[in-house]
């Protein structure tokens, strides 16, 4: 796994995992209220169910307890088992993004490896969300960063 | 570190204080100056520089008989590293998951 800031309105992750990239794809997709966080969530309530409608312009959705639907993002890119791309239009405060909101992109990418299928996630563009998050960067390089995150993965395997 | 980045992360919820902490960051002001910038009165504007502050988004100094309110680097960078690490752990489940359907195939 690494990890690295190339400026600081991109976000770049990467992890192996021991599947084919077709498996990888459709885990990471299909896949995702399997391993979403059920504490990421925009609406009020309990995350019930997140999804991802799979075509391009399809929503990247969330429904909490109480049967409310919101689409935070849409699929840029639908082309399994290679790359997988969708807005994000959730800014840093996770409220629920209007309908004007304008989004940052994440990208990811299913390569594969002797083991497996090594899975890259760009996540770029963040400066779209605003002077919020043009303010938030300017932390960036001072301490708390990426390291203690880095940490708890190697701590987890 | 953990306290500050959810302290920061409530407190930018609210869209007045995140109207303020964007105007901030467009550069230092007065409580006076930030007033003019919001439709809210003065002690209100205090008010949330105070929730700001304890998040450690703003930092605030004195400046002759005025106080002065900035971006603070620690606060922010909290913020920052919240939001980076995200993806980090949202990785290690996704692998976790996609591993596990190895063994059930």
């Amino acid at each position: 796994m690494t990890n690295q800031i190339d400026d600081s309105t991109v976000v770049r992750t990467s992890v192996d995992v021991t599947v084919a990239p077709d498996r990888a794809f459709a885990v990471f997709t299909g896949g995702i209220d399997r391993w979403w966080n059920r504490a990421h969530h925009v609406q009020s309530g309990e995350l019930k169910e997140i999804g991802v409608d799979p075509e391009v312009g399809g929503r990247m959705w969330e429904e909490n307890d109480a049967g409310e639907e919101c689409t935070w993002g849409r699929v840029l890119t639908w082309d399994p088992p290679t790359t997988f791309a969708f807005s994000w239009l959730i800014g840093p405060d996770w409220a629920v993004p209007g309908p004007d909101a304008v989004g940052s992109r994440v990208t990811v990418t299913f390569s594969p490896t002797d083991a497996g299928t090594r899975v890259t996630l760009v996540h770029d563009h963040l400066d779209a969300h605003g002077p919020g998050w043009e303010s938030v960067r300017d932390g960036v390089g001072s301490d708390g960063g990426w390291p203690s995150g880095l940490r708890q993965f190697a701590d987890a395997v | 570190m953990q306290t500050y980045q959810v302290l920061a992360v409530e407190a930018l919820a609210d869209p007045t204080r995140r109207s303020i902490f964007e105007l901030l960051g467009e550069g230092p002001s007065s409580v006076v100056d930030i007033t003019r910038h919001v439709p809210i009165s003065r002690p209100a504007v205090s008010q949330h520089l105070k929730v700001l502050k304890e998040a450690r988004l703003v930092s605030v100094r004195p400046m002759g008989t005025r106080h002065i309110y900035g971006i603070d680097p620690t606060g922010v960078g909290a913020a920052r590293d919240y939001f980076s690490q995200f993806w980090t752990s949202a990785l290690a489940a996704y692998a976790q998951e996609a591993n596990a359907t190895e063994e059930e195939a």
